[in-house]
């Protein structure tokens, strides 16, 4: 299958077009230029981007944290990338185009021939080879997925040939590396102490320019830029701003123009008043964030299969939502989210669990949970974290719905890091995490929370849910290059999940940014924050 | 006199190491019983699956050794000045990255500090001289609302009438980072950034050493020597200043130098909503990291802070009343 770069594409369409209008009437080549690439957007302004976290470092190919990310995906360029537009079809970036073998384990990627590293030295097919083998299977945190890269060929300056045991994931390509390193910094010495990466060289449209620690970020344009006419912006500048209530007033004052992911759920409504601000809820698909409440199914009374769909028919989990996020997140149905291919309705946890407390009583009788004093039939402890709001108000009316089916919740509500290491003992026995990432492999979900070998390890299996037949699928599942075959697998463990209810999935997470109106396409990317802004641009170039 | 004080200086110093090791000990085994693997915020989501990944950074920061050969190698290194390598800044020594923010939070404190105590005092002299009357009134309605008021609410107060409202002053930050300045104008720039922070650090420590004022002055202006100084003819203006002040303040001085300690916690907060860069927040953000080397070198920066401040509250006390004997 060969993949021909969309952009050209539509460049080529766009000159024909040019040419015959220029050819026939002078009056429509105005309309050409007006609706034409040139016209898009204007040189020049400065981005403020308000971030609540500092990264760490700049080295994009050693890290999977989402703040080194904001920033080094605008000073490094990936092999392809995924906007959420169109998703999940990829996009070139350093690869120009690429073609995959049939059974998906063999990829060719044909490169960009312009591009520069920012310190004037030429990008080459070694510095792909160099970072996918010394760089990414031995530092990167999902090194994992990149040792099972077998061979890496580079026959000529500008191709690169990749083999692995199992089918390609396309993803991995821009999301767990963003950035690919240049190989004349980084071939001496320990990558991870390098001291380019708190000042890094990469061939994306912003140059590093300096880091004033706890401050800020500042970039400014690469001039140098392998595509024409990109970026826009002359500057982009990373403010730490901690707490979000402080970003929402800097944005409203104008001293940030975008607030990446964290706008509080609960201040959307007042943000959407503001004149001269956009909310923005793109940049979710990818990781296709998902909240559900785990059930440890160690504990004697969860074990039983009909205590947890009484759980399911305790809640309503449509009133959740709509209650707890203002209507900005949609139910969830099962592990994933509902946009993916792989979903099949036929499974979906909420219509197979509508509300219904008086059926729910009738299974928690028959399981031997019966009303006590206070009619109260069991008192189970609530695992949840701190810091979001929408969670909190989820937790609240859940307690609320379940007190009526005489299940009485007692809210355990700790620091995140704090939650994480009671959640890998197993002690709870409802857990609710804010959101985790189920995404862009539809297997993701089964094989880091339900699978048996992950139980007992920090964000894995929490509730200690332990299947032969879901330990087996998902194997298959992962290694499935067909993607009919792959979809078959999925629903089934769709099914065994709806059968099983290790979790009762609730909410589909999305990142709410918001920006200041005058700036364009400043959230593209299907993995929020992961946009190299070359496309973003100032309206007027006022400022 | 003078070979007195120099031995009390140094018995206080050396008071203050074992002080400062009971502090090491117990703030080190108090952030490790608090549950959350430094691993998590490390690593992320990887560590789940790569349990070799996990061995090797738990070994490249010690973590795998017992905790009580943790402790003993940490004390060991901390005595030779070498307080470790961050778990999150993890290429930089904590002493770097501690100092690098402890300008920035000095800057804020003397500033708060200042404003407090002279502010503070003025007012609460001010308030003394007729009590009950409308100013008396005011600065007690004030004092009382400063001293219930927390800072960080303060602070989002401020932003919203300075900053929003009236636009008077910037949101936060350390400086415009949209238009750099330079020279007199980024002195100006960064000024008007420390405004509202030095505010909201300052605002229940003003308020505490306003009342704290007015009440020692209102006793001191009841006794004895008050009514000998007016009968012999002195202006009023003298009787407050040289007699009633000068001993009204002795209290004043003692809650001045705990009001360092308190300041510098309260920077945690203020730092945070300010989006200042300083030390407070760096603990704030290290808190969240499980950072236990950050963390606990900033607690031996600022246990030092506070020693130091109140070695020199005590040596003050001694110099402005006669009565203490420094021993």
């Amino acid at each position: 299958m060969k993949c021909l770069p969309g952009r050209a594409r539509g460049s080529a369409v766009l000159l024909r077009a040019a040419k015959l209008l220029v050819a026939a009437l002078a009056t429509l080549t105005l309309l050409a230029a007006q609706g034409g690439a040139f016209a898009q957007g204007t040189r020049g302004g400065t981005l403020v981007v308000g971030t609540t976290f500092e990264p760490r470092q700049l080295n994009p190919a050693i890290t999977t944290s989402w703040a080194d990310h904001l920033v080094a995906s605008k000073i490094f360029s990936s092999l392809i990338r995924f906007p959420e537009k169109g998703f999940p079809t990829p996009q070139p970036d350093l690869a120009e185009s690429w073609t995959v073998s049939p059974d998906g384990k063999r990829l060719t990627f044909n490169l960009v021939r312009n591009a520069k590293w920012h310190d004037g030295k030429p990008f080459t097919s070694a510095d792909v080879k160099f970072t996918f083998e010394e760089i990414m299977p031995k530092l990167n945190p999902n090194r994992a997925i990149f040792k099972s890269i077998t061979k890496i060929e580079t026959p000529d300056p500008y191709t690169v040939v990749m083999e692995r045991t199992q089918p390609f994931v396309m993803f991995y390509f821009d999301m767990y590396n963003a950035g690919i390193l240049p190989k004349h910094i980084y071939q001496e010495g320990d990558a991870s102490k390098n001291p380019a990466n708190l000042k890094p060289v990469g061939t994306g449209p912003f140059k590093f320019k300096e880091w004033v620690k706890g401050s800020h970020i500042e970039l400014v344009r690469n001039d140098q830029y392998f595509r024409p006419n990109r970026p826009f912006l002359d500057r982009v500048v990373f403010k730490f701003v901690p707490d979000t209530g402080a970003a929402i007033a800097a944005l409203e004052k104008g001293e940030i123009d975008l607030m990446p992911r964290w706008v509080p759920l609960g201040d959307v409504q007042r943000i959407k008043a503001m004149p001269g601000i956009e909310v923005s809820s793109i940049g979710g698909v990818a990781l296709a964030q998902l909240r559900w409440m785990t059930f440890n199914v160690r504990d004697p009374q969860l074990a039983d299969v009909r205590v947890r769909q009484a759980i399911a028919l305790g809640i309503d989990t449509a009133a959740v939502t709509r209650l707890a996020t203002g209507g900005h997140f949609e139910v969830a149905e099962t592990f994933i989210w509902k946009q993916f291919p792989e979903f099949n309705p036929k499974f979906s946890v909420s219509s197979a669990f509508r509300r219904d407390p008086a059926k729910a009583q009738q299974l928690l009788d028959a399981a031997g949970l019966k009303p006590g004093p206070g009619g109260v039939r069991a008192k189970l402890d609530l695992l949840t974290h701190t810091g979001v709001g929408d969670l909190d108000k989820t937790v609240e009316i859940i307690r609320d719905q379940l007190r009526e089916i005489g299940i009485e919740v007692v809210v355990k509500r700790v620091e995140r890091a704090a939650a994480f290491d009671l959640a890998k003992d197993g002690k709870f026995h409802l857990y609710i995490h804010s959101n985790w990432s189920t995404g862009p492999d539809p297997v993701t979900a089964p094989q880091r929370f339900f699978t048996s070998e992950n139980i007992g390890k920090l964000l894995g299996n929490a509730g200690g849910y332990k299947s032969p037949e879901v330990d087996d699928l998902t194997e298959k599942a992962l290694a499935e290059a067909n993607p009919q075959k792959k979809k078959e697998l999925v629903w089934r463990l769709q099914e065994i999940f709806l059968r099983d209810l290790p979790a009762l999935p609730l909410q589909q997470w999305v990142p709410v940014s918001a920006y200041r109106s005058e700036f364009v396409d400043v959230t593209t990317h299907s993995a929020d924050g992961h946009e190299s802004f070359e496309d973003a641009y100032l309206k007027k170039a006022a400022r | 006199m003078e070979r007195s004080y120099s031995a009390f200086v140094l018995r206080r110093i050396m008071a203050a190491i074992p002080l400062l090791l009971a502090i090491i000990s117990v703030n080190f085994f108090l952030i490790r019983l608090a549950p959350g693997d430094p691993i998590t915020m490390i690593i992320g989501e990887a560590s789940q699956y790569d349990a070799a990944l996990v061995a090797d950074v738990r070994a490249r920061f010690g973590l795998d050794l017992p905790l009580y050969q943790q402790y003993f190698s940490y004390l060991w290194r901390a005595l030779q000045g070498d307080l470790g390598i961050s778990f999150y800044f993890d290429q930089q020594p904590v002493l770097d990255v501690v100092l690098s923010r402890l300008p920035q939070t000095a800057l804020l404190l003397v500033l708060g500090f200042t404003v407090a105590v002279v502010a503070g005092v003025f007012l609460g002299a001010r308030a003394a001289r007729r009590p009950y009357s409308a100013t008396d009134n005011v600065a007690s309605i004030v004092g009382l609302l400063g001293y219930s008021i927390p800072s960080f609410w303060l602070g989002m107060l401020l932003i919203l009438v300075f900053s929003l409202k009236l636009d008077w002053l910037p949101v936060g930050g350390l400086m415009d980072v949209r238009t750099p300045s330079t020279g007199l104008a980024m002195i100006v720039d960064r000024a008007r950034h420390l405004v509202l922070p030095v505010l909201a650090l300052s605002g229940f420590h003003l308020a505490l050493i306003t009342r704290l004022t007015r009440g020692s002055m209102l006793e001191v202006l009841q006794l004895d020597y008050i009514t000998t100084a007016r009968s012999k003819g002195l202006h009023e203006r003298d009787v407050y200043r040289r007699h009633a002040l000068r001993n009204a303040l002795l209290p004043v001085v003692t809650a001045a130098g705990y009001t360092v300690g308190f300041l510098l916690a309260g920077s945690v907060l203020v730092e945070t909503v300010f989006a200042y860069p300083g030390m407070g927040r760096l603990l704030y953000q290290a808190l969240i990291a499980r950072d236990f080397p950050l963390m606990l070198g900033i607690l031996i920066v600022v246990s030092i802070t506070v020693i130091v401040a109140n070695l020199v509250t005590d040596l003050v006390y001694g110099r402005i009343d006669p009565r203490i004997r420094l021993r």
